[in-house]
């Protein structure tokens, strides 16, 4: 009898598969219409926006949006309109979560559009489904495409910053280049190039060897063998990249890293390194442990009095007094992805209040080219959604207590091939 | 030769933390059975509260360490294993290896919580921020800072790294102190040997085990405070540290802390000289493989269990103990069974499709993605409830299967096939439900490769064997460009079906039903609409469950679950195990890969990081909590998963705005905390929270029916006393009314045997001889069994001190059954054990023992992993006494510090009587001792036995062959089917006829 029940269950099974299966006709993207009949997030007067990302490490993202919204309706930038900072949404680095809390902003909020976005894990396709744009540091290749793509829906202050597989690079190396062959005086400074041992930091390497080649470097090493943790001690690694130029130390050394750089420059450092170490972390709080090594600022430093950089300070201020005193990246990413958004908005906004849609802010957004004088861009949109574009950096050196501007902001738009 | 040394002293810098993790977790594997991956949060959280207190109020190196690693840590592993621990330590084995797993995440954030949210943003106490955590600023160790550098030779080493091996080598020093010198620690390594027998010998394991966890707190904290500033302080690489030192565990045998230590020092080295050197000797296709040389640990965690864990000793036994608990819907009906989840499955898509108008009774578009999302992951959950629920198995690898069932459909969905075969592939695309199976049949085909290397291995073994193979997966195929597609991943593109009936039965359901809807029918299936994936899922999920009941019930279930009970007895009758084992394995692989596949349909896309490996643990845990025996069970995971940010949400923004409450609970530290809660509740109920309130049920029946039984006992006592007639007071007793109304012992006229309770009614007494002698120990009207089977049915018994009392009987009788419950193994349900006047019913085996009830198991009570004079340490603790023990037994005395295992059994058994003759214990219970002897071992047995009579202790003597016992008895008490059936002085008893009518003339 249990036999028999068995074989009946497995053929209900088996008829209903087959019965899907049988008739289905062809698979298509379907795009589902993310405005029907009102805009989301817009009631004629209120739009809604809100933040995604890690609040452990970027909480002060929120701050930097809403000092930037605050002057928005202060000022009335867009007659009858005002802007609504709803939350900032934690990811806690997680995918599932970054995608449940997306989904939960979109469709229960009913947010217009991301600012301020800090997540790793933007659930792009489903942004892109339901077109809700979104403005950001462009931490994940969400915000990246293979070439210039007016379609995209992500829009990082910088573009992309981690491109997927480039036809060109930008000139990323322009600044390193100019403080390391001035501090040497040679032409061809050595330079060794680490990152860490996945497939990301392969293809880091692979990348950025070429623009800092391209720019005058003499590229003595390329390591991509930084292994993980459980990994703990990282002296064998640091001893190849301080024999990488034919057993002497190189001109300089690039850490690809993130956190990771640390370490590794606290080995190279007590093993009596000479040279100049990159790394990427401009931000005060690691200013005592990277104290005698460079950071790329990719925006204007914050100590740098330029109207601009006052103006935020004002903002942040007004938003929440003595903040302009511990600006960092969150706040930074949380108050420039915000003023691109607002400028994507006031093009979308220039046909009248009927212009304001997610799509229309995705069209200017698309297509501007942004920029925050004294502080930030310009970015130019869509180049910039391939990678860069253009390159833009400040160099500065850690004294141990702050960081010295060494190498003023400036801009690239010089590119360099992958062949 | 400066370059290898380089490697090798960084190499030992590494082993050195790896050292002390693994033999932290081999400690507490040991003597409590339970997988602490729990240790790298503890490391964590101590690390944590070291660098607040040290960098942040400024309390100077020593005490913060001391306050930290020997004061917190310490008092936190107390805790837990009140709480905790102790519970979790009983249950079966995939509960023992996800319970801490819920500590995994709650204790990082419990610290976190208290000293930021509550210390600083509430209490404003100025703790340091938390910018070492989230920004990875550098922590300071416990050594000088700023560094100085030591250069020996051309190596140069940093005071921190100094202090690493400072403290692995003190470390060591403290285990094996510990371990190898004190009371404790022989305590600990008797449980380690044999658990049962050390209850027996009084070793409160609860103690040991509180201890070791004591000490593998310390432990961990000492290593997480020596991690800090190798690393940054974030919990996840902490607990990568621990998970990277699992190879010198397994080295280890997961037994042996020298070996792991050891292990732990030569896995640093080898690491470091893999990645030195690798590329000299590997082919470049191999050099040049991304994550291969970061996943040196976890390959030789594979390659090391097939070579240290294939035993099949340990294989059978893993499994053997994880008995099924009773179904409390036994004897109902298939229908009855069902209609609760038939119900509720209609109430969630009439919800889901918003059937009815009331806005409450309506998923809003939210509502509907929590939805779509919680059948997704419960398809995935399925898959555990396949393998663990059906097989006894853990697998931590489910993660793997669903990234590779992603990845293959990913694959298929967006590959051009340049067919046009119809239902198959339109346009050179392929029909997603064939993606579908793909999806499945890929990860099934990796599921049974990789398992085959793993079946040999039983338990934990098993389990981490797939935990490695997720790493190694994770760290070098899935992060292969080719193979995971870029940092993108698979896009998997949402389907349309047009299928006639279908349609049509689409429209109804999602439409016409539909209170609010003004869509018009659209005359096809869209799953990109979450409406649609809800239908999808739930069938699938359906479709699987369906699937996996008929399997359960197929002759391949039936098979699985022999091999589950016991796998050397399934393997003797005929039994293909390892093709069992694999095909399970396997299915439960493909659940998962379809699992990855809908969760790709609902993510859009599947990267690498949609499943990590770690990931893989907390959705065990979570499958485990809720029920892994049952599909039910899998469902609510899904929902808990899927629901419980919405739920938070709900709670923190809707219910508490504002305020320092709120504070506290939106605090992005505090719903973490929460699944610390879960872990106790798994630790209560290893059956999850579907088998709960089934439990409840079940126990109340069993209350009712026990009571039920002892009613009826009693009143046939009663009934014996009271001449038939019984007034319904005399049923409210717990025992029948006390001693000297009723005679224990029954005596019998010679010739005449008679049976307790026969119709003739209470024989009298026989008239004592001489002054009645003391007696020590009673067993009055004792019940008690295993579980739902009785197999004591009231039996009384004293011993009287200074006698042998003979218990004899054919086998099945019940007479280990008597010794247990006299030593406290197995508690009555009725009836009363008394001892020197005390009622010691409830007494648990080691305060049995101490009181000096003392029980000489079955085959042989010695620990064989002692050496013999540990053996005798354990029970006599007076080296005098020790001494008389080997004057009795001088052959013990030469081999002293001998391995007990290594003794002939005669010598073995003496060694099990002497801490008796060293110092006599008021009661000796000895269960067969004479059992696979010589005869002459055999005579030196029974002599100890007859001198321990003579030193006035109290002999209950197990003997299935009489003539021995017979030989030396003074009374004898026979037992059949669970009864004395006779007992009386050996004076009175007509042997010869008694044994005539009870073993058939074999006495």
């Amino acid at each position: 009898m249990g036999r028999l029940r068995t074989r009946r269950h497995f053929a209900a099974g088996l008829a209903l598969a087959g019965l899907l299966a049988a008739a289905a006709a062809p698979a298509a993207i379907v795009e589902q219409a993310g405005a029907a009949h009102s805009v989301r997030g817009f009631d004629g007067t209120t739009i809604k926006v809100a933040g995604i990302g890690i609040q452990a490490q970027f909480g002060q993202d929120p701050i930097g949006a809403k000092a930037r919204i605050k002057r928005f309706n202060d000022t009335n930038e867009i007659k009858g309109v005002k802007i609504d900072y709803v939350e900032f949404a934690d990811d806690k680095q997680d995918q599932a979560t970054a995608l449940s809390e997306a989904r939960r902003l979109v469709t229960q909020d009913q947010v217009f559009a991301i600012v301020g976005d800090v997540s790793q894990f933007n659930p792009g396709d489903y942004f892109k489904q339901q077109h809700v744009p979104y403005f950001g540091f462009a931490f994940d290749n969400s915000y990246c495409s293979s070439k210039p793509d007016p379609t995209i829906w992500g829009f990082g202050y910088n573009g992309c910053l981690v491109p997927n597989a480039p036809s060109a690079m930008p000139d990323g190396g322009k600044n390193p280049y100019t403080y390391v062959s001035q501090k040497t005086g040679k032409k061809h400074p050595t330079l060794a190039i680490f990152s860490n041992d996945t497939q990301s930091g392969q293809n880091s390497t692979k990348y950025q060897q070429i623009d800092y080649k391209g720019v005058g470097f003499k590229i003595v090493a390329v390591n991509n063998q930084m292994p993980a943790p459980p990994v703990s001690d990282y002296t064998p690694y640091a001893q190849a990249m301080l024999t990488a130029d034919n057993g002497k130390a190189p001109d300089a050394i690039l850490c690809l890293l993130a956190t990771d750089c640390i370490p590794m420059w606290n080995l190279i450092k007590a093993n009596g390194y000479q040279g100049t170490y990159f790394s990427s972390l401009y931000a005060d709080v690691l200013v005592k442990a990277l104290a005698g090594s460079v950071a790329n600022a990719l925006f204007t430093p914050v100590d740098q009095p330029t109207p601009g950089m006052n103006q935020l300070k004002q903002d942040v201020d007004a938003v929440q007094s003595g903040a302009s005193s511990k600006i960092d990246t969150g706040m930074m990413a949380g108050y420039l992805s915000t003023d691109m958004f607002i400028s994507a908005l006031k093009t979308a906004a220039k046909k009248g209040k009927s212009g304001i849609t997610p799509e229309n802010v995705q069209k200017a957004a698309a297509r501007q080219t942004w920029i925050l004088k004294g502080v930030a861009g310009p970015t130019i949109y869509p180049q910039a959604s391939v990678s860069s574009y253009p390159a833009c950096s400040a160099e500065v050196l850690s004294d141990g207590t702050s960081w010295k501007q060494v190498l003023p902001y400036t801009c690239s738009k010089k590119l360099y091939k992958v062949k | 030769m400066n370059e290898f040394w380089n490697l090798v002293f960084s190499g030992l810098v590494t082993g050195a933390i790896y050292s002390i993790m693994a033999s932290g977790l081999v400690l507490t594997y040991t003597t409590s059975g339970i997988f602490n991956f729990a240790h790298g949060a503890v490391a964590f959280a101590t690390a944590y509260l070291y660098y607040q207190l040290n960098t942040g109020l400024g309390v100077p190196i020593a005490p913060a360490l001391i306050l930290c690693a020997f004061i917190f840590a310490p008092a936190l592993g107390l805790l837990l294993d009140r709480i905790l621990l102790r519970r979790l330590a009983k249950a079966p084995v995939y509960a023992r290896i996800v319970g801490t797993i819920g500590l995994l995440v709650a204790l990082p954030n419990l610290v976190q919580w208290l000293v930021v949210s509550l210390g600083n943003d509430v209490l404003s106490l100025g703790f340091k921020g938390n910018d070492a955590v989230t920004q990875g600023v550098p922590v300071a160790g416990v050594a000088f800072t700023p560094h100085h550098n030591y250069r020996i030779g051309g190596v140069v080493l940093n005071s921190d790294q100094i202090a690493v091996f400072i403290v692995a080598a003190l470390a060591a020093v403290l285990l094996w102190f510990v371990i190898r010198r004190t009371r404790v620690g022989l305590e600990m390594r008797a449980v380690v040997d044999r658990e049962g027998l050390a209850a027996l010998r009084g070793v409160n394991s609860a103690r040991t085990s509180a201890v070791a966890w004591i000490l593998t707190m310390v432990l961990a904290g000492l290593g997480g405070i020596l991690i800090a500033p190798l690393f940054q302080l974030q919990d996840f690489v902490f607990t990568l540290v621990v998970l990277g030192s699992l190879a010198a565990v397994v080295f280890g045998g997961l037994r042996s802390i020298p070996l792991a230590f050891a292990g732990g020092l030569l896995l640093g080295v080898v690491q470091n000289l893999v990645a030195g050197y690798s590329d000299r000797f590997l082919p470049d296709f191999l050099a040049n493989l991304s994550g291969l040389k970061s996943s040196v640990p976890f390959l030789l965690v594979i390659v090391l269990l097939l070579w240290r864990a294939r035993e099949r000793g340990r294989r059978a036994g893993s499994i053997a103990d994880d008995v099924p608990r009773p179904d409390h819907r036994v004897g109902l009906p298939a229908w009855r069974r069902r209609l609760p989840w038939a119900a509720w499955t209609l109430v969630l898509i009439a919800f889901s499709l918003q059937w009815f108008s009331p806005s409450w009774a309506q998923a809003d578009t939210y509502d509907q993605t929590v939805i779509a999302q919680s059948l997704a992951m419960a398809v995935i959950f399925l898959s555990f409830v396949v393998l663990t629920g059906m097989t006894g198995q853990v697998s931590l690898m489910q993660a793997s299967f669903v990234t590779a069932g992603g990845f293959a459909a990913g694959w298929a969905l967006t590959h051009d096939w340049g067919w046009n075969i119809p239902l198959v592939f339109s346009h050179g695309q392929i029909n997603f439900l064939w993606a579908i199976v793909i999806g499945g049949l890929a990860a099934a085909a990796l599921g049974a490769v990789l398992a085959l290397p793993l079946t040999r291995l039983g338990g934990v073994n098993f389990a981490l064997g797939t935990l490695a193979w997720a790493f190694f997966l994770s760290l070098v195929p899935w992060s292969i460009d080719s193979i995971r597609n870029g940092e993108t991943g698979w896009t998997i593109r949402s389907p349309t079906l047009s299928i006639p009936g279908l349609n049509w039965l689409n429209d109804f359901l999602v439409h016409t039903l539909n209170s609010t809807d003004s869509v018009t029918h659209l005359g096809k299936l869209d799953f990109s609409l979450l409406p649609e994936q809800i239908l999808l899922f739930l069938t699938i999920f359906g479709v699987l469950t369906l699937g996996v009941h008929a399997l359960m019930r197929s002759a391949t279930g039936r098979a699985i679950l022999a091999m589950r009970s016991s796998e050397v007895a399934a393997e003797a009758s005929g039994i293909a195990v390892n093709r069992a084992k694999v095909t399970v394995f396997a299915l439960s692989a493909g659940i998962a890969g379809i699992g990855g596949v809908l969760l790709g349909l609902f993510s859009f896309s599947v990267t690498n990081s949609t499943a990590p490996p770690l990931v893989g643990l907390f959705w065990l845990a979570l499958a485990v909590l809720f029920g892994i025996r049952r599909p039910g069970g899998a469902l609510l995971a899904g929902f808990a998963f899927a629901a419980g940010t919405a739920v938070f949400h709900w709670i923190s923004s809707d219910l508490l705005t504002g305020g320092d409450v709120n504070a506290l609970i939106t605090s992005v530290y505090f719903v973490p905390i929460l699944s610390g809660i879960g872990a106790i509740q798994l630790a209560m109920e290893p059956d999850g929270i579907l088998a709960f309130s089934g439990q409840q049920k079940l126990r109340k029946r069993r209350v009712k029916e026990r009571d039920r039984r002892r009613k009826q006992h009693i009143a046939e006592a009663e009934a014996r006393l009271h001449d038939g007639v019984v007034p319904e007071h005399e049923l409210d007793h717990t025992t029948v009314a006390g001693n000297g109304e009723r005679p224990a012992v029954v005596g019998a006229e010679p010739g005449a045997v008679e049976r307790v309770g026969g119709a003739n009614g209470p024989a009298a007494p026989p008239p004592p001889a001489s002054p009645p002698p003391e007696v020590a120990f009673t067993m009055h009207e004792v019940v008690a069994g295993y579980g739902d089977v009785e197999v004591l049915h009231g039996v009384d018994l004293s011993l009287e001190a200074g006698r042998i009392t003979a218990l004899l009987g054919p086998n099945g009788a019940g007479k280990s059954t008597v010794c247990s419950v006299a030593a406290g193994l197995v508690e009555p349900t009725i009836g009363q054990v008394r001892f020197a006047g005390e009622d010691i019913t409830n007494l648990i085996p080691f305060r049995r023992a101490r009181k000096g009830v003392l029980l000489v198991p079955e085959a042989r009570g010695i620990f064989p992993g002692l050496t013999v004079e540990e053996n005798l340490m354990l029970q006599v603790r007076d080296p005098e006494r020790r001494q008389r023990a080997y004057d009795r037994f001088p052959i013990l005395s030469d081999r002293r510090r001998q391995v007990a295992g290594l003794l002939s059994g005669g010598e073995q058994q003496m060694l099990s009587l002497a801490p008796a003759l060293a110092d006599p214990p008021a009661v000796l219970i000895a269960d067969e001792p004479t059992l696979g002897l010589a005869p002459l071992a055999a005579e030196t047995v029974i002599e100890a036995v007859v001198e321990l009579r003579d030193r006035g202790c109290a002999v209950l003597l197990v003997e299935e062959h009489a003539r021995n016992a017979l030989a030396i008895a003074d009374t004898l008490v026979f037992m059949q089917l669970g009864n004395v059936v006779w007992s009386g002085p050996r004076a009175n008893a007509d042997v010869e006829s008694l044994a005539g009518v009870y073993f058939g003339n074999e006495g």
